[in-house]
């Protein structure tokens, strides 16, 4: 027993060993953990923000009078800052991390990455067939949406999280039904029904995890996660 | 089971082990942590991280690979054995808070 004391100075009572593992436990979650409601959240801000502005400046009438070239511009910043918290974000949870989570994360992102490319490579082969600006326009906007839903509808499947899945159908469901109000009325569909669903969905999920702060098992997996 | 019968296992029970462990065991399983990150989670000096992970794999609770030759980095993770460990020794800490409930429980 001797031994044990020299190298810790001392062994605190079981209820202070409990709160120290507690603690430390919090602190590796909240380090390590990906956070889905803070995704869903600059997800569904960068959605409304930009199909909305893209619904107030493009069309006939439009409410807002913006250059083409400003209004997409206006339009990609706002994804892009989406796009550059997430990659920021994944990337300060997952450092220093080797092993099937990194690796099903990794192929995760670059299915994102590939689905996009092959829709540009899609609408860039059948715009040379002649086609209006506006059905241009809904090939991005709608496959755009296709995309994302399918997207989420598979990450929720392989990770066991019915958020993510409901929120796949939404995205689709509102896609196909938005899809027939035509351009620029489908712009307004994505930024309520599609951004307003994200923030729905990161509410949700932040609610969820702050009520389940506190003391809890000794470790919670994640949905998905192997057994 | 009487609570004062409970040995919680030596290797675990003392601070910085137990912190470690906890760390370790927040990671999904077969899931490794650099070595850097795992003493950034837990604010202990290399010197002083290097001697419990040493005891702790000396346990089999613990175990790393290294990545590249030389000044590689060094991969940290729990050992099945470890997990058992660390799950009995947070059941045991339990039973010992709670010794009320833990009648005809084995």
């Amino acid at each position: 027993m001797s031994e044990e004391h020299t190298s810790d100075t001392s062994t605190p009572s079981p209820a202070e060993m409990l709160a120290i593992t507690e603690r430390q436990q919090q602190r590796a979650e909240r380090a390590l953990d990906i956070n889905p409601g803070l995704l869903f959240g600059v997800w569904g801000a960068a959605w409304v923000l930009g199909f909305g502005e893209l619904y107030l400046t493009i069309g006939d009438e439009p409410v807002l009078l913006v250059p083409l070239w400003q209004a997409l511009g206006i339009f990609f910043g706002c994804l892009g800052v989406a796009g550059f918290i997430t990659v920021w974000h994944l990337a300060n949870s997952l450092r220093g991390l080797r092993g099937p989570t990194q690796k099903s994360g990794a192929m995760h992102g670059w299915s994102w990455a590939l689905a996009f490319l092959g829709l540009g490579t899609l609408i860039a082969a059948t715009s040379r067939m002649g086609i209006s600006d506006d059905g241009y326009a809904m090939l991005w906007a709608s496959g755009s949406g296709l995309l994302v839903g399918l997207l989420y509808l598979s990450g929720g499947a392989l990770t066991g999280s019915w958020t993510q899945y409901c929120v796949g159908l939404w995205i689709l469901a509102i896609n196909a039904a938005g899809a027939f109000t035509g351009i620029p009325n489908h712009y307004l569909v994505m930024s309520l029904a599609g951004g307003g669903g994200f923030l729905v969905a990161g509410t949700v999920l932040t609610l969820r995890g702050h009520a389940r702060t506190g003391p809890s098992p000794s470790h919670e997996r994640l949905p998905g996660e192997p057994e | 089971m009487n609570p004062a019968d409970v040995r919680l296992d030596p290797v675990i029970h003392a601070q910085a082990r137990l912190r470690v462990m906890t760390t370790l065991a927040a990671l999904p399983t077969e899931d490794r942590i650099a070595f850097g990150r795992l003493r950034e989670l837990l604010d202990m000096t290399p010197g002083n991280l290097i001697t419990h992970l040493r005891k702790l794999d000396e346990a089999g609770y613990t175990a790393s690979t290294k990545t590249g030759s030389g000044r590689g980095t060094t991969y940290v993770y729990l050992t099945e054995a470890g997990r058992t460990a660390f799950d009995q020794y947070m059941r045991q800490l339990r039973a010992l808070l709670e010794p009320v409930t833990e009648e005809g429980d084995s």
